[in-house]
């Protein structure tokens, strides 16, 4: 017993020891190099694809935007401007005799490809973006062909390229294919070859400001500073991105100083609170993802528009809103959010247009009278166990309570309740989600081409597909208008919120440039960068 | 003695075969396809059903049971379906975490537990028993997700004496043990809960069995009396409750794991489930089966040891 003892005794010393030793090497190990690493608490458990062109998830949007470039980019900060990128000028388009569009992207000379682990460094030639951009139009090796169909990418020599379309588009619905998101980063042809699909899963190589260094499963992904990137060496050594799915953890680590940015909860009340500590900045900015529901207009009682009109004149997008609060929370008045693209429609639209239902549960409840159903309804529902999903389908089911329809709210992980909303299981449909324009949202959503994502069984395809067709953005964007004022004033789809992005920083951390919307959903991370000395 | 292990394993193996087909079938039964949580939901339907053939998710299911099993057999997990990578590679990588931070949770356990329960029964009803008590009675009542969070609240964000995120790096022991020390603490202290109040209670029955007053009587040492006759008596429930807790421990500190937001075996089967990632989660069930089945055999060992009643030869 005296050994057991001593050695109980000798392992808490050695704890203790360890422990002090580790606090005094901790307390004073920061950095005495010239620039910092940027140590950024992300709201995830781990990565998912760090392929940009399969990246879709937040934490995945984040990463490959700080590693690739597109041809051209969202203006930092912004989503409604564009500027050159990887493209030396802004590509122009011409209509040929045939009836297509050639769009000719001149590149600039100085972009360099990435070192990996299998290749050296190169510089980027028309080669990599023919294939990049072929590799984004392929269903086998992206996530985003469809926006790539019907195109023909070709190699006019080293640094041009010459993008010929069926149709001739706009620069509205052309140019953000091309930009910085989704399949518009340009992956580099020999890393991606000698890495593998499956290696890029995990070990991404592009041309951006950072550089993949390392990925710890869970842990984190650590980025070093690209000192060849082509607009200059970043401020900052390095990102590393931390999975913290923990909100309460996230804010307790800004706060010992551990993290540099966290993301926030997306509530007013934590971005009013957290905004009163000392040293931290609370950033609230676009883009929102948009919550809006669909009704499947197919399904009895829901295949009578009564009974539509009536589930819309239940609703209060206050009550939703007030779930985030102003102004994290923001009204949308369409699918399409007026406030971030063209194509939305506006409160004064949507009133005029008479597709902005205030709630009204007495004359909601005379609608169901009259469709028959004066005692009510029941209906069964699922949601995600996810509070963007879950907290909103509380609040409809308290809204149709009101007008005397019984919602059976069944709780399901998030996958599941992707899985059964495509077998039609609800015939309220909410969706949450971000896209880059009109088309996406209206042809994912409204369309027959959205196939199991079309909820409502409703379809626009002539207005969107007429869209398309014309080159003029003015025109356009009042065709897509006119998209959603027809979804709405059948019922079929509404509008609800949009809910903003909410990250803190410390007040040493500048991002280099103003935060009114971000794509890639995070503050954005680039070469102008800095964390200033404390 | 030695026989007696080798007819545990032996046994094992029809135990391991049940169990995993049952993991099998059960990870198949969670509504949701693998295939579109590793695309997202960006992904076109073409796009899905192409990655569902590629990860053989199209076979029949005996077809992909046959398959399972026999890359089993040959020791091979599979690889991920979301990341493509070996699925043992990922386990490898947080299960040292893992069995770091359970161990070192029972340590602190074993460590304050005992001692404290020991002390409540030999001097019942008395202030330190009553202080035992409330200890105990807190430790089972708080949550270690919240205990979690109050300790990196007043350790690191007001004192700035331990860090309040990850875990250490295994080639540099003092930062291991410097990022271990609270995770450690928040499981540790709910663990010693259980130790001191099942020790308490132990050695109260104990201490009023017949050969406790024959040792007594003899005029024997009242620390030899306790130590040497009561507490190795009473050391049999308090190593089944050891067993319970290390396999428990390995499965339930994924909270612990989610605050301080370090990885672990807990964490990696819960984001195995969220993304239907089948090859993973089958995989960390089997490993964690292979360690509920060791482990009861450590602890049917320590049985023989700690009481010579327990005979299996």
């Amino acid at each position: 017993m005296t050994k057991r003892k001593r050695s109980v005794a000798l392992l808490m010393s050695f704890i203790l020891v360890a422990t002090s030793f580790g606090g005094f090497l901790g307390a004073s190990g920061a950095g005495a190099q010239d620039r910092e690493t940027l140590v950024f608490g992300i709201n995830a458990a781990d990565i998912g694809n760090l392929d940009p062109h399969y990246a879709s998830a937040t934490q995945d949007r984040a990463i490959v935007d700080m590693v690739f470039n597109g041809l051209v980019r969202f203006v930092p900060g912004t989503v409604s401007e564009l500027e050159p990128d990887i493209a030396a000028e802004m590509p122009t388009a011409t209509e040929n005799e045939d009836g297509t569009q050639t769009w000719t992207v001149a590149l600039r000379d100085d972009v360099m490809c990435q070192p990996s682990s299998e290749t050296e460094a190169y510089q980027l030639t028309s080669a990599d973006v023919v294939f990049s951009l072929q590799k984004a139009a392929s269903d086998d090796t992206s996530n985003y062909a469809s926006a790539y169909a019907g195109w023909t990418v070709e190699a006019v020599d080293d640094q041009t390229i010459e993008i010929t379309v069926e149709t001739p588009v706009s620069d509205a619905l052309f140019l953000p294919t091309i930009a910085n998101y989704s399949g518009g980063f340009i992956i580099c042809q020999q890393p991606f070859e000698a890495l593998g699909a499956d290696g890029f899963i995990t070990n991404p190589v592009g041309t951006g400001p950072f550089m993949f260094q390392e990925y710890t499963p869970q842990n984190s992904v650590v980025l070093a500073a690209n000192d060849d990137y082509f607009r200059g060496a970043p401020a900052l050594s390095g990102v590393e991105v931390r999975f913290i799915a923990d909100g309460t953890t996230r804010e307790l680590a800004l706060q010992s100083g551990e993290l540099h940015v966290a993301a926030g909860l997306p509530e007013a009340q934590w971005a009013d609170r957290v905004s009163e500590q000392e040293g931290v900045v609370v950033d609230v900015f676009g883009v929102g993802e948009v919550l809006f529901l669909n009704i499947n207009t197919t399904i009895e009682p829901f295949d009578d528009p009564l009974v539509r009109e009536a589930i819309m004149l239940a609703i209060s997008r206050e009550g939703h809103i007030a779930l985030s609060g102003a102004p994290v929370g923001e009204a949308v008045y369409s699918p399409v959010p007026a406030q971030l693209m063209e194509g939305g429609l506006t409160e004064e639209e949507a009133t005029e247009a008479d597709v902005n239902y205030e709630q009204d549960t007495a004359r909601a409840m005379e609608l169901l009278a009259e469709a028959g159903y004066e005692d009510g309804f029941e209906i069964d529902l699922v949601t995600s166990e996810m509070d963007s999903y879950r907290l909103n389908y509380e609040v409809l089911a308290d809204e149709l309570r009101q007008i005397g329809v019984t919602v059976n709210l069944e709780v399901v992980q998030h996958a599941a309740m992707h899985e059964l909303i495509r077998q039609d299981e609800n015939a309220l449909t909410f969706y949450v989600a971000y896209r880059p324009n009109a088309d996406v949202y209206l042809s994912q959503f409204f369309t027959e081409e959205g196939g199991v994502t079309n909820f409502s069984k409703y379809d626009v395809s002539d207005l969107v597909e007429e869209a398309r067709a014309t080159t003029d953005s003015a025109e356009q964007a009042e065709l897509w208008k006119q998209a959603n004022i027809n979804l709405q004033q059948d019922f079929a789809g509404y509008g609800i919120l949009l809910v903003n992005q909410v990250y803190a920083r410390q007040d040493t951390v500048d991002y280099g440039h103003e935060l009114n919307a971000v794509i890639n959903l995070y503050p954005g991370i680039d070469e102008t960068t800095s964390i200033s000395g404390d | 003695m030695l026989r007696h292990i080798f007819k545990r394993l032996l046994l094992a193996i029809p135990t391991m075969f049940v169990v995993v087909t049952i993991i099998f079938l059960l990870v198949r039964v969670i509504p949701g396809d693998p295939a579109r949580a590793a695309l997202g939901d960006y992904a076109s339907e073409e796009a899905i059903q192409s990655l569902r053939e590629d990860l053989g998710l199209a076979d029949p299911l005996w077809q992909q049971y046959i398959t399972y099993l026999g890359n089993l057999i040959q020791a091979d997990l599979g690889t991920s379906m979301v990341t493509r990578d070996s699925t043992w590679d990922q386990i490898q990588f947080v299960l040292p975490h893992t069995l770091e931070l359970t161990i070192a949770a029972v340590l602190l356990a074993l460590a304050f537990g005992i001692p404290i329960g020991v002390i409540a029964a030999v001097r019942q009803n008395s202030a330190a028993d009553y202080v035992g008590r409330v200890v105990s009675l807190l430790g089972l009542s708080i949550p270690a997700f919240f205990l979690g969070l109050l300790l990196i609240y007043f350790f690191s964000a007001q004192m700035g004496i331990f860090p309040a995120i990850g875990a250490g790096n295994f080639s540099d022991p003092v930062d291991n043990v410097y990022h271990l020390v609270l995770p450690a603490v928040s499981l540790g202290l709910i663990e010693m809960a259980y130790v001191s109040r099942m020790t308490r209670s132990v050695m109260i029955n104990v201490l009023s069995d017949d050969y406790v007053r024959t040792a007594r009587a003899k005029g024997l040492l009242e620390r030899v009396v306790l130590m040497k006759h009561a507490f190795r008596a009473g050391l049999v429930p308090i190593i089944s409750l050891i067993g319970i807790f290390v396999v428990g421990l390995i499965g339930s500190s994924v909270l612990t794991e989610e605050v301080f937001a370090r990885p672990g075996l807990g964490k990696l089967m819960i984001g195995a489930i969220k993304q239907r990632d089948y090859t993973l989660l089958q995989a960390i069930m089997v490993i964690y089966a292979f360690f509920i089945v060791v482990i009861n055999i450590i602890v049917d060992i320590i049985y023989t040891v700690a009481d010579p009643r327990v005979r299996y030869e």
